[in-house]
């Protein structure tokens, strides 16, 4: 319910702080957004999906993938927060290799290049496939706002999780030594016993996937 | 004096953390808060004028950008990504929004009414607005020529190319995992004693790195920790002391800076410098490793700066208080002037706040922190020296929440958190650098702080033990305070406790060795010594202990071997070289006794103490005139002395040349009227020969004067005692009761333990009764 209300209340600031202009114009700001950070109720990959791998090859996530659930985490190479959760990453990506999990990293900023991207994954020692999400299809097809975050579908390619990977990340500047809860992990592994999950979005912390436009 | 050289690190110990880079951002874009309503939380009401102006990035945007962001974010320093172009910029316009209206960058935090400082780094409001509303408006990019050229930046030494550069050794970091504090040791291979200008630290791993700040060690016990710890560098205490009165740090975006006009400090052969770093993990594996370039200067300092630390250290935090709070207050000795505030705590602190009390009642703010952050602080300097005449009170206010809601909190679930230099400890410390006002009272402004600090610690480390009762280093600490405090029982008993741990006992040894001798028992004072340098012969604190306990055993011949041993290990180590020439002079070796004396004074040029065992020496050569030099040298350094007729005058009646001693002690009295101690001396002369009435009068005068102003307490003490003393013979001789009354009303003041002057106050008390 608190929810809801959440959101009622977030239409009237953009009625209260958007301009005309900024509407017409069609809103890439970082003030009102529609489509990011929509609930992840009866969210569904959409059929089909501009992305590719990082020799610019397409690449059809939902052939590609037979397992019983799929994750991505969506990364950008000079973002200190998604680097500094790459070992939980990799770690959670080795842990649930045997378990009947994809999983893929998925880079969001489209000018960066192949070279660096292969850089970038053998520096922090990743080993899951990557993918890049050029137009941020997928991004604004699963809500997801910031790197890093995650997203768990379930076989259906339904979303089953979209939020943070740990709680290391309060907020801006608020870190912990350590994190204190694993959300990414607890919902993996209520994705494969097939529980709910009983916080199916969380608040991640991060840098804008939107500035990258 | 290896109390003192044990009780100096301490101070400056881990002055941990600062830390973990940027790392953090944001907002998501879940439903439950959207960035428009963080924006709209933190956002002032909004605009009057609905009108949004036509901002563009290269007329309005890029100079602000270049200004405060580009020197910590472009390639090659510790920010994650470059702001020096339109892309740059665009590609993060709404994080740069959010990161700078919640003022987490660039990063500063005292309060925008604290002070002014010189490398004050805060956007104003107008600032803040005019980002907002470029992106706001869409990220216009605009007219090229509106375009400012962007900063250019010396990627290498900011302080130009430096007279010497040295490496800290590398040092590989995990991927992840906790921060990491360790000493890293550079060795010092210089030829001759150097003054220093400058140092500039620059870590050729920005990002891995988040704080590092410099000591030096004269005593070479920071190699002997490095050799000990099978990695590069060792953990724990750092084991260095700030270079006289500066601090040498590095921050992220941090200009390095020279030292003010005249300011240089020596750097000795032989000695290292420890670098106490704190490093953050980075999701890879990191190499770790500093540049040092130092940067000599030509002249020897005009202005001597000192470190003031304040702060309470009797902290003892419970689990889940969400608002404790650590008080304290320094009452400035002498008028001083402040340049440097650098406040510091640990995760549990959320709010800072130091004021300055005058003795009129007035208070000004010297910094306030309302939200502190660890991994942020800095070394804030003032605009314009702070003036803080004497009797100003200095109050320090720190808060900490350890509870669960406090996110930085290093225990999960919240433990109860004690003082102590770890960084799962707590600290309240505030370092100030200062200069005396008048040059002539720093000898006493730097014992009064030493003093004040040496209770401190002794409280601060009580409280440690509490809570770790078998902290092997707390124990070292506790036990020099003891030490220090002429307690040497004490420390006997904490040390042979601590020698039970099982941690690595060497410097306990050496320790427990001087507090032996302090305490009369040299035999084991020398079994000590050599047990340690059985195991370590290369150990220059264990030959001086030994040097020390062979003295003390009248075996002259064999100290003197230890003592070179030592400084042969460690040339700066001016303890064993003072030992020494006291060793020859006793020997009756008078020419090596001056060599040996002149050699201590190039290693301590700025202090008195050397100057005066030369003097001593050439003194008991009968070399009176070099010796009246020295001692004219001695008060320059440290105008509390007794003039230097007055101490020629004590050599000569050790001589047993009695007349030429009291011709001098008329001399001091005539060239200094005000001086209270030639009449004192005079006076002891007269009551000697059983001049009652002439002692009488002289001690009399001497009462009657005023005690210099720049006398440090300890040095008013034993003249006060003297004094009396001799003013309570002479009421014996005069059977005069009422002197006497005033002269052990007066003594007993000053010397509280003494049992003698207990039993004298106590007869003449119940006299009355």
């Amino acid at each position: 319910m608190r929810r809801f209300h959440a959101r009622l209340l977030f239409g009237v600031v953009i009625l209260l702080t958007g301009s005309f202009s900024e509407l017409l114009s069609g809103g890439r700001n970082c003030f009102a957004d529609e489509t990011h950070g929509s609930s992840v109720r009866d969210m569904k990959l959409p059929a089909t999906m501009d992305l590719v791998d990082v020799d610019g090859q397409p690449f059809d996530l939902r052939k590609a993938s037979n397992g019983r659930v799929h994750i991505v985490v969506f990364v950008r190479s000079d973002c200190p927060i998604s680097n500094k959760l790459a070992p939980e990453v990799r770690e959670l990506c080795t842990a649930f290799k045997s378990h009947d999990a994809d999983f893929y990293l998925v880079y969001v900023d489209p000018r960066e290049s192949a070279e660096a991207i292969r850089t970038h994954l053998h520096d922090y020692e990743y080993t899951c496939p990557a993918l890049r999400d050029m137009k941020h299809e997928l991004a604004m097809a699963t809500g997801a706002t910031v790197t890093p975050e995650a997203v768990v579908f379930d076989h259906d390619w339904k979303v089953a999780y979209r939020g943070r990977i740990n709680n290391q990340f309060e907020d801006i500047g608020k870190c912990r030594d350590k994190a204190t809860t694993h959300e990414l992990r607890d919902a993996i592994e209520a994705a494969l016993a097939g529980r709910t999950i009983a916080e199916p979005e969380t608040k991640a912390i991060g840098c804008y996937i939107d500035d990258l436009k | 004096m290896l109390i003192t050289m044990m009780l100096r690190p301490l101070r400056i110990v881990l002055l941990c953390s600062v830390a973990t880079a940027w790392a953090g951002c944001s907002t998501s874009g879940t439903p439950i808060t959207s960035k428009a309503e963080a924006a709209a939380d933190t956002l002032p009401a909004a605009p009057k004028a609905p009108e949004v102006k036509a901002l563009t990035f290269n007329r309005d945007v890029a100079p602000i950008i270049f200004a405060n962001c580009a020197c910590c974010h472009h390639p090659g320093e510790a920010a994650p990504f470059s702001l020096l172009t339109y892309s740059d910029v665009r590609r993060r316009s709404s994080q740069i929004v959010d990161v700078t209206t919640r003022r987490f960058m660039p990063p500063w935090l005292p309060v925008q009414d604290s002070h002014d400082f010189a490398n004050a780094r805060r956007l104003t409001d107008e600032q803040l607005d005019t980002i907002r509303n470029w992106v706001k408006s869409g990220t216009v990019e605009g007219n090229a020529a509106d375009l400012p050229a962007a900063p250019t930046f010396t990627n290498g030494w900011q302080l130009g190319e430096p007279d010497v550069v040295l490496q800290s050794p590398p040092y590989q970091l995990a991927a992840s995992g906790p921060d990491q504090f360790r000493n890293f040791v550079i060795p010092i291979d210089a030829k001759t004693p150097q003054w220093v200008e400058a140092i500039e630290l620059r870590p050729t791993n920005q990002r891995a790195t988040h704080h590092a700040r410099l000591g030096v060690d004269r005593t070479m016990e920071s190699m002997r920790r490095d050799a000990a710890d099978p990695q590069p560098g060792y953990e724990g205490m750092a084991w260095g002391q700030d270079p006289d009165g500066q601090l040498v740090t590095w921050v992220p975006g941090m200009l390095p800076h020279r030292g003010a006009p005249g300011t240089a400090w020596r750097l000795y052969p032989k000695t290292s410098l420890v670098l106490h770093t704190h490093m953050q993990t980075t999701g890879k594996p990191e190499t770790v490793q500093f540049q040092i370039g130092i940067h000599y200067a030509k002249e020897a300092p005009t202005v001597r700066p000192a470190i003031l630390r304040i702060g309470g250290r009797n902290i003892d935090i419970a689990a889940g208080d969400a608002h404790y709070v650590v008080a304290d207050e320094y009452v400035v000795p002498v008028d001083i002037e402040a340049r440097s505030i650098f406040p510091h705590a640990h995760s549990l602190c959320r709010q800072m706040k130091v004021t300055a009390v005058s003795p009129d009642g007035s208070t000004k703010p010297l910094v306030e922190i309302k939200d502190f952050d660890e991994k942020w602080h800095d070394d804030y300097r003032f605009a314009q020296p702070v003036r803080l005449t004497k009797g100003t009170r200095l109050r320090t206010e720190f808060t900490y929440d350890n509870t669960d809601g406090n996110i930085r909190n290093r225990h999960h679930p919240p433990e109860r958190t004690v003082y102590g230099s770890n960084i799962t400890d707590e600290m309240e410390d505030v370092y100030l650098q200062v200069t005396v006002a008048h040059p002539d009272e720093r000898a006493a402004f730097m014992e009064d702080m030493e003093q004040t600090d040496l209770r401190s610690q002794r409280v601060g480390l009580l409280k440690t033990l509490e809570m770790y009762p078998k902290d092997p280093w707390s124990i070292e600490g506790l036990a020099s305070c003891s030490l220090s405090l002429g307690k040497p029982k004490e420390a006997i008993r904490l040390l042979e406790e601590r020698m039970k741990l099982p941690e690595d006992p060497t410097y306990a040894k050496v320790s427990l060795g001087a507090a032996y001798i302090a305490d009369g028992n040299a035999p084991r004072a020398e079994q000590l010594a050599r047990e340690v340098l059985a195991k370590d012969p290369a150990y220059p604190l264990a030959w001086l202990g030994l040097g020390k306990a062979l003295d003390a055993r009248k075996q002259p011949a064999d100290a003197e071997k230890a003592y070179r041993k030592a400084i042969e290990l460690a040339p700066a180590l001016i303890d064993a070289r003072l030992a020494l020439a006291d060793n020859l002079a006793k020997q009756n070796k008078p020419e090596d006794a001056m060599e040996a004396a002149a050699e201590a004074i190039k290693y301590s040029p700025d202090k008195p103490n050397a100057f005066l065992k030369l003097a001593e020496i050439l003194a008991h050569a009968r070399r009176y005139d070099e010796c009246l030099k020295n001692l004219e040298e001695a008060r320059r350094l440290a105008p509390y002395t007794h003039p230097p007729k007055v101490l020629l005058a004590v050599y000569c009646y050790q001589n047993g040349d009695a007349d030429k001693s009291k011709a001098l002690l008329l001399e001091a009295r005539e060239a200094e009227p005000a001086h209270p101690v030639p009449e004192l001396f005079l006076g002891q002369f007269a009551a000697h020969e059983q001049r009652w009435d002439d002692a009488r009068q002289f001690l009399s005068a001497s009462a009657a004067k005023a005690i210099p102003e720049n006398w440090p307490e300890s040095h008013k003490k034993r003249f006060m005692i003297l004094l009396e003393t001799e003013r309570f013979k002479l009421a014996q001789h005069f059977q005069d009761e009422q002197l006497a009354r005033s002269a052990v009303g007066e003594w007993i003041k000053y010397d509280p333990d003494n049992a003698q002057v207990k039993q004298i106050y106590n007869s003449l008390n119940s006299l009355t009764q």
